[in-house]
């Protein structure tokens, strides 16, 4: 580390904020890497981690691409791909940028924006310094407001989301926004749309998808293969890499996953009680909570989150192969099936869980909360509910982007499992769990 | 409102029209050829009286392929003159990634739509008319009088024809209707109507083409849904008033031609470059207004095949609305009712092509089933595979993959 007392006063702010910001992710990334049964082949997710946070380099991507910042799931990468560049998704979980934009937003908005304002603010960090575009979909208050905010420093677009999705008409909306979307593209990378190049990111990100869905058959076989801590981490360097790379490493870790099956090795042992994560993002590096649920002895088998799997969970159906047909698919595909709590219906967020539960024989349910986190918060009560009908336990956590509430999530998590170690909630599980099959 | 008052008297005079036409069918005739008598014996393939059998369905081909050139330029004009969206003016394109084949319903579906297609116009060559009270409910014109089974589409529009036979033929009829709809029911038109087929080509030359189609939305399906009632009325009626619903009807031109028998066209040649036009941009547009379709779906309820859902497995991602040809949303908003892991989402559209769950990426989430067996599933590796490439082909930066 460089000595502190050199440079201007705005050179010695910005060198402290580096160095914070990397003891802290090399402080989780430690942590990660220590729990136990790591599989091998997750290291050059780590390492994707580390490049990016710890390092302080750009995303990971062939040389000469451009950076498309990205600020939720429902952008579709493929249009980005498309354009020749790449996505990087921006939503920050970082506990010293947190710091910063704290004084920038007010109290009660929610930590991700703040550390992404605060990650602006600063204007150190190559990942956000390098994109020549920022797209923010227009989901939650704060995400409104952070357009505002980006767009007075960067080239910012915004998509209009719309609120349902039960008529034709919502979805049709959304194709004219995607539309737009490519026409700043084209502007700044100077492709135009075409078939050929949406077909061919569209074959790009479905190699992906097809490489994750394989891990998830395989997790669907046998949940307990893999620390759910380390699965979240894979799927949140996706968001600083390529497509392509990731789709390799990805494959690697599915052979790898695959060859443990066979010989019977398991991360987790069979008693500890199969806990899923819901709610509001889990954004490296903030992974207290994935990380206590695994030292207090919980398997973490699912994750329903946005930067974990949900991230790049749902593929475009390409009916019509047309330009305009792979548009409609991804419009499709980037409302329609996703649970963000920002729409007015989300039943199928219920029913996604319901299914999840199923899938991986859990027995507990975590709700995630980020503080001031409204939408989230919501729909705790109506997953509370069905929960309750199931006999499913569920717990809300509420947390924030700082270590002082470390202590008090430990007691909480820790004694949801051992509720569920010696008390209701097994049987259910097996119940359903042998229902299916 | 002003609109929507224009709209519906141009809906009327629309219906009108389409039921003047049907009554005077027989006197507009723009194509002449052969005689009016029946002619008893199809032509030998590929002879000159062949050929000249075929003359007028190479002429409603040809027509249609310039008709649909025309539109491509037209909008390709459009969309520049306007400044469209940059994705819009790319009309045509070429793409040079191979897709992988995948195996599943949807050949076997082809299979079948093939071979049907084939024994429905060379099947009485090859074995005679076997099922001589058969009446198929599908649009195989049985002007081929060499057909392996007759087809019910002559008995429904001529109703007239049908009460003036024995009791022990209107019986045939109705047996083998019933038979056929409670067993297959709209099975048929997704998997042995002829009419079915060609649109299916159709559909299939655009997408090869990579034109860009028309999708509709409800309200425009709504409009469909109005002119099948239309349809319908002459369908069924217009026998009653001295009309003749054969005199325009699209199948006429089609499998008569192929099978060798000269036929004199009238509307019908008009109305066959229409479906083929439509076809092309919207998939099975005409199966939308069929009334013979819409007969066969009837009795959806009885039928043995059928569509179920999870709609707990489902994400309602709307994939299988998109790629439904019939436009059937209920498929992805159904989610309530008494056990919602196998809701039946059966309607009377339904033509069981199977696209709504080859196009599902849910484990379970869509099912066709036959007597309560799962015979097509919705599986999630399957529907990676449509749109992967193979694992040794993923490295995009040296291959000639990258644009
Ligand atoms: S929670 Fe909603 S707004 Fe946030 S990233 Fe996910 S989909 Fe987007
Ligand atoms: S012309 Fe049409 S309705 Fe008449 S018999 Fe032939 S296919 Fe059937
Ligand atoms: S709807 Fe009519 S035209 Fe279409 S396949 Fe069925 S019977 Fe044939
Ligand atoms: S395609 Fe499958 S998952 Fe999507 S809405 Fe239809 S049934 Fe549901
Ligand atoms: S619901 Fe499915 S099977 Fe039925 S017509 Fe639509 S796509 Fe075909």
């Amino acid at each position: 580390m460089t000595d502190n007392r050199q440079g201007t006063p705005e050179e010695r702010r910005k060198q402290r904020f580096f160095n914070k910001s990397a003891a802290t992710s090399v402080k989780y990334l430690r942590k990660i890497d220590e729990l136990p049964h790591k599989p091998a082949s997750l290291d050059p997710f780590l390492n994707i981690l580390k490049h990016v946070f710890v390092d302080m380099q750009g995303a990971v991507k062939p040389a000469g691409t451009l950076s498309v910042g990205t600020y939720c799931v429902m952008v579709p990468p493929e249009l980005i791909y498309a354009a020749g560049a790449m996505p990087v998704k921006l939503c920050g979980g970082s506990y010293t940028a947190f710091n910063i934009g704290d004084d920038i937003a007010p109290r009660d908005a929610c930590p991700l924006v703040k550390a992404v304002m605060g990650f602006e603010s600063i204007g150190v960090m190559p990942v956000y310094r390098e994109c020549e575009l920022m797209a923010v979909p227009i989901t939650c208050d704060c995400k409104k407001k952070l357009a505002g905010y980006l767009s007075e420093r960067r080239k910012t677009v915004t998509l209009h989301v719309p609120t349902g999705r039960s008529r034709d008409g919502d979805m049709e909306h959304y194709v004219k926004e995607l539309y737009q979307f490519s026409e700043e593209l084209t502007k700044i990378t100077g492709k135009p749309l075409s078939y050929e190049r949406l077909s061919w990111a569209c074959g790009l990100t479905a190699a992906a998808q097809y490489e994750l869905s394989r891990f998830i058959e395989l997790r669907r076989r046998a949940p307990l293969v893999i620390k759910g801590t380390h699965y979240l981490a894979a799927l949140n360097a996706l968001s600083y890499t390529h497509v392509s790379i990731w789709t390799q490493y990805m494959r690697a870790l599915c052979d790898e996953t695959e060859r443990r099956i066979q010989n019977g090795e398991m991360a987790s042992k069979e008693n500890r009680p199969r806990i899923l994560v819901t709610g509001s993002p889990i954004v490296f590096p903030n992974f207290k909570l994935p990380l206590l649920i695994e030292e207090m002895g919980g398997a973490l088998v699912a994750d329903e989150t946005c930067m974990g799997e949900r991230g790049a969970y749902d593929p475009p159906a390409i009916a019509d192969q047309t330009t305009d047909g792979i548009m409609r698919a991804l419009a499709n595909k980037s409302t329609r099936p996703c649970t963000c709590p920002t729409f007015t219906d989300n039943k199928r967020r219920v029913y996604r869980i319901m299914q999840m539960l199923e899938d991986y024989g859990v027995q507990g349910v975590i709700y995630h909360v980020l503080r001031g986190c409204l939408v989230y918060d919501y729909e705790y009560r109506v997953l509370e509910e069905e929960m309750g009908k199931l006999g499913i336990p569920i717990i809300r956590v509420e947390s924030d982007y700082n270590e002082e509430d470390v202590e008090q999530l430990r007691i909480r998590v820790e004694a949801f499992i051992e509720l569920i170690k010696y008390g209701r909630g097994g049987d259910t599980a097996v119940r359903l769990r042998k229902g299916q099959r | 409102m002003k609109k929507k008052v224009i709209g519906k008297i141009l809906f009327a005079a629309f219906a009108a029209a389409l039921c003047a036409g049907a009554y005077f069918a027989a006197d507009i005739t723009f194509f002449q050829f052969g005689g009016e008598e029946y002619q008893e014996t199809g032509a030998a393939l590929f002879t000159s009286e062949w050929f000249s059998a075929m003359l007028p369905f190479g002429l409603i081909l040809l027509v249609s392929a310039v008709c649909i050139a025309l539109d491509v330029l037209l909008r390709k004009l459009l969309y520049k003159k306007k400044k469209l969206p940059v994705g819009k003016t790319g009309i045509t394109a070429r793409d040079k990634r191979k897709k992988r084949f995948v195996f599943g319903f949807e050949t076997v579906r082809w299979g079948v739509m093939i071979l049907s297609f084939a024994l429905l116009i060379y099947g009485g060559r090859l074995f005679g008319t076997v099922f001589t009270n058969v009446q198929l409910p599908v649009f195989a014109c049985p002007y081929n009088l060499e057909q392996l089974t007759n087809a019910g589409c002559y008995y429904f529009s001529h109703l007239d024809v049908l009460f003036s036979e024995s009791w022990q033929a209107i019986l045939a009829f109705f047996g083998t209707f019933l038979v056929c709809a409670v067993l297959l029911g709209r099975v048929l038109c997704g998997f042995v109507c002829p009419m079915g087929f060609l649109q299916d080509v159709a559909h299939e030359a655009r997408q090869a083409l990579h034109i860009e189609g028309i999708s509709l939305n409800e309200k425009m399906y709504a409009v469909l849904r109005l002119v099948k009632w239309v349809m319908l009325i002459i369908f069924l009626g217009v026998g009653f008033i001295g009309g003749n619903f054969c005199d325009f009807c699209p199948a006429a031109a089609v499998s008569p031609a192929l099978a060798g028998f000269k036929l004199s066209l009238g509307l019908g040649g008009f109305i066959m470059v229409i479906v083929l036009v439509s076809g092309f941009f919207k998939r099975r547009c005409f199966c939308n207004v069929c009334p013979l379709g819409f007969i066969l779906g009837l009795t959806h309820k009885l039928s043995l095949f059928k569509l179920k859902k999870n709609a707990v497995a489902c994400t309602e991602c709307g994939a299988c609305y998109e790629a439904c040809p019939m436009g059937i949303k209920s498929i992805f908003t159904e989610r309530e009712g008494k056990d919602i892991k196998k809701l039946d989402v059966t309607t009377s559209d339904c033509i069981m092509c199977g696209e709504c769950v080859r196009r599902c990426p849910e484990n379970n989430a869509l099912a066709i089933t036959f007597c309560g067996k799962k015979i097509y599933n919705a599986d999630r590796m399957k529907f990676m595979k449509q749109y992967a490439p193979k694992p040794d082909k993923y490295a995009p930066f040296r291959g000639k993959d990258k644009p």
